[in-house]
């Protein structure tokens, strides 16, 4: 039995009533603070108009916290083996979120496999990579970061780094409820992907707010040939991203040194198929096709007109075009007409 | 005096709840590695090359005399399923193993008791399991991203199996092994599904087992290291549709 006098006593049970309290205050505070946080709150993104709402898993739902650190993620070096290249290296936001180089450029000036392509509405894709070979945009935070021509580096050792940093472990908590993880790194970085929508352009303004006087002549009568039985392009570059998100041979080789879909399918049939971009801002995405080889949208143009090289997985609907040289100008016009104001 | 007491063993109890409550979070729950229960029922493996065991960095001599030696072997076993006397099957617990030499016993969880009169298993994985996010495991589990490069991230899946080592490719093979040689086995087309027939009873009341052996050797019969000394699956097709055939003749009961 333990012999104390009243005062201790007493001491102690305030000590303990102390604590308690402050305890039950940090509880209420927690609670609060997870109710009440509007930056935890899973929010609605705002989708430019004809595009429909696009598909989000149900673990990686939009909240302020997430986006704000997918953002902060992507813009930063620490990702990379030496810390010199960050997503927003080969996805630069002036260029549309590609980098205006043919095939971009890793850790030590390595250079890709591929063009980088835009992020962009990337939130429509049903898979991810020219190839397709990748199937969720969460999944595909993993590739650049392992490649080793790209990031170069170890993910599990990119979450150590940011575990020891001294600002990310709150910022993973506030978004996630978790430490950093890989799992959690990649849903950030999804998750702020998903906010890069465009869908304001002068072609939208013609169309949705039937405003004729936002595209000029010429560039009307380049809408005409896109959407027409001569140009046919829309058949690949349909709807409201300008793509069908098929894999297609567009006759760019006879044979290539890059087999594309194949790569993952194995199939003879899908060598050469890459996938059909999106033709929103091409203005801002050049040089274009999968390894950059056509320097300016004139020559995509000329590409086309053409038809292309022959190739036993080449489209059927490339054929030569036989547009005159105003044509061709009224064609690259109204692809202009497409960029983002 | 008893007064006190409680009021202090209250006090400490109210204090490790809140604790408890505020360093857990349940609202990011991910998918768990499956925790066995009951009597469990072993899948023993063991690696070799001929019938010895295989042991990174000790050189072996292959079938076609070359002399080799393994840094890295792993391979994925799922889909395991023990085959009762009148064919039906009874599937494992533990769905998922990443066989390795460095590992014999591999826990596959509690069987129903009876005889049986083989294993079979998917030497791969399923499609689903092959494209599924790797991120959301955790770090223990045989799948997890933190298993060290058994993950292809630019086509989406697991390497079904990886074998990488050196191998003596001079002209008379009279030289040291220091040629890399790396067979990578990935892509849903590789998996192969193995039966060993052997004979085995699960009872509640003893340990319940069975061993097996894969030779490496057997594998690789047939292939000339000298020039086949590299597949990623894709980029040499052939040889690793080759070697993976093999499988099924490299599993064998381990007496």
């Amino acid at each position: 039995m333990l012999i104390v006098s009243y005062k201790i006593r007493m001491l102690l049970v305030f000590a303990l009533l102390t604590s308690l309290t402050t305890f039950l205050i940090f509880i209420a505070g927690r609670i609060a603070l997870h109710f009440l946080d509007p930056c935890s709150r899973f929010i609605t993104l705002k989708t430019p108009h004809g595009f429909p709402y696009p598909p989000i898993p149900a673990d990686n739902q939009p909240t302020t916290n997430r986006i704000a650190l997918g953002k902060r993620l992507f813009f930063d070096p620490i990702l990379s083996r030496d810390s010199t290249i960050s997503c927003a290296t080969c996805h630069i936001e002036s260029k549309a979120f590609t980098d205006g180089l043919p095939k971009s450029k890793g850790v030590e000036g390595r250079t890709a496999l591929r063009n980088a392509p835009t992020l962009i509405n990337c939130a429509y894709l049903p898979n991810t990579m020219w190839d397709g070979g990748v199937p969720t945009l969460e999944q595909q935070i993993l590739a650049p970061v392992s490649n080793p021509l790209e990031m170069d580096f170890d993910i599990n050792k990119a979450v150590a780094r940011l575990s020891a940093h001294p600002r990310y472990p709150s910022l993973f908590r506030k978004a996630y409820g978790q430490l950093p993880s890989v799992y959690a790194l990649t849903r950030a970085i999804a998750c702020y992907e998903r906010t890069l929508l465009g869908g304001n352009c002068r072609y939208d303004r013609y169309l949705y707010d039937h405003d004729s006087s936002a595209l000029s002549i010429s560039e009307k009568r380049g809408m005409g040939l896109f959407f027409g039985e001569r140009g046919e392009c829309f058949h690949c570059h349909g709807e409201y991203n300008f793509t069908d998100n098929s894999f297609k041979n567009n006759g760019l080789y006879v044979n290539y040194p890059d087999s594309g879909r194949a790569r993952i399918t194995l199939k003879q049939s899908d060598v050469g198929m890459f996938r059909v971009p999106s033709l929103r801002n091409v203005e801002k995405t050049a040089p274009y096709m999968h390894d950059g080889s056509l320097p300016t949208l004139e020559a995509v143009i000329d590409h086309y007109n053409i038809g292309g090289e022959a190739h036993p997985n080449k489209s059927g609907l490339l054929k030569p075009m036989h547009l005159t040289s105003g044509e061709k100008k009224d064609l690259v016009a109204f692809l202009k007409s497409l960029t983002d104001r | 005096m008893k007064f006190w007491k409680i009021t202090f063993l209250i006090g400490l109890i109210a204090i490790l709840t809140a604790f408890i409550m505020c360093t857990r979070d349940n609202r990011h729950q991910r998918p768990r590695q499956l925790i066995e229960t009951g009597s469990s029922f072993h899948l023993f493996i063991r690696n070799t090359v001929a019938n010895v065991d295989v042991m990174y960095d000790t050189i072996y001599h292959g079938a076609t005399s070359r002399k080799f030696k393994v840094t890295d072997f792993r391979y994925y076993i799922s889909n395991i399923r023990a085959i009762r006397e009148d064919g039906a099957e009874n599937r494992t617990k533990q769905s998922v193993i990443l066989a390795n030499p460095r590992q014999k016993d591999y826990n596959l969880g509690s069987l129903p008791e009876g005889v049986y009169n083989g294993l079979r298993f998917t030497l791969g994985l399923d499609s689903v399991t092959n494209h599924g996010d790797p991120t959301v495991f955790e770090a223990g589990n045989p799948l997890a991203i933190q298993t060290p490069s058994m993950h292809w991230d630019w086509n989406s899946g697991y390497l079904f199996m990886k074998i990488e080592g050196k191998v003596d490719t001079t002209s008379k093979g009279t030289g040291a092994p220091v040629t890399e040689f790396f067979y990578h086995f990935g892509m849903d087309t590789m998996k192969r599904t193995i039966s060993v027939p052997i004979k085995f009873s699960v009872s509640a009341s003893s340990n319940n087992g069975v061993h097996l052996k894969f030779d490496l050797g057997f594998m690789f019969a047939g292939v000339d290291m000298r020039s086949e000394f590299s597949t990623h699956s894709f980029d040499n097709q052939p040889l690793a549709v080759r070697m993976a055939d093999r499988w099924q003749g490299a599993f064998s009961p381990d007496n």
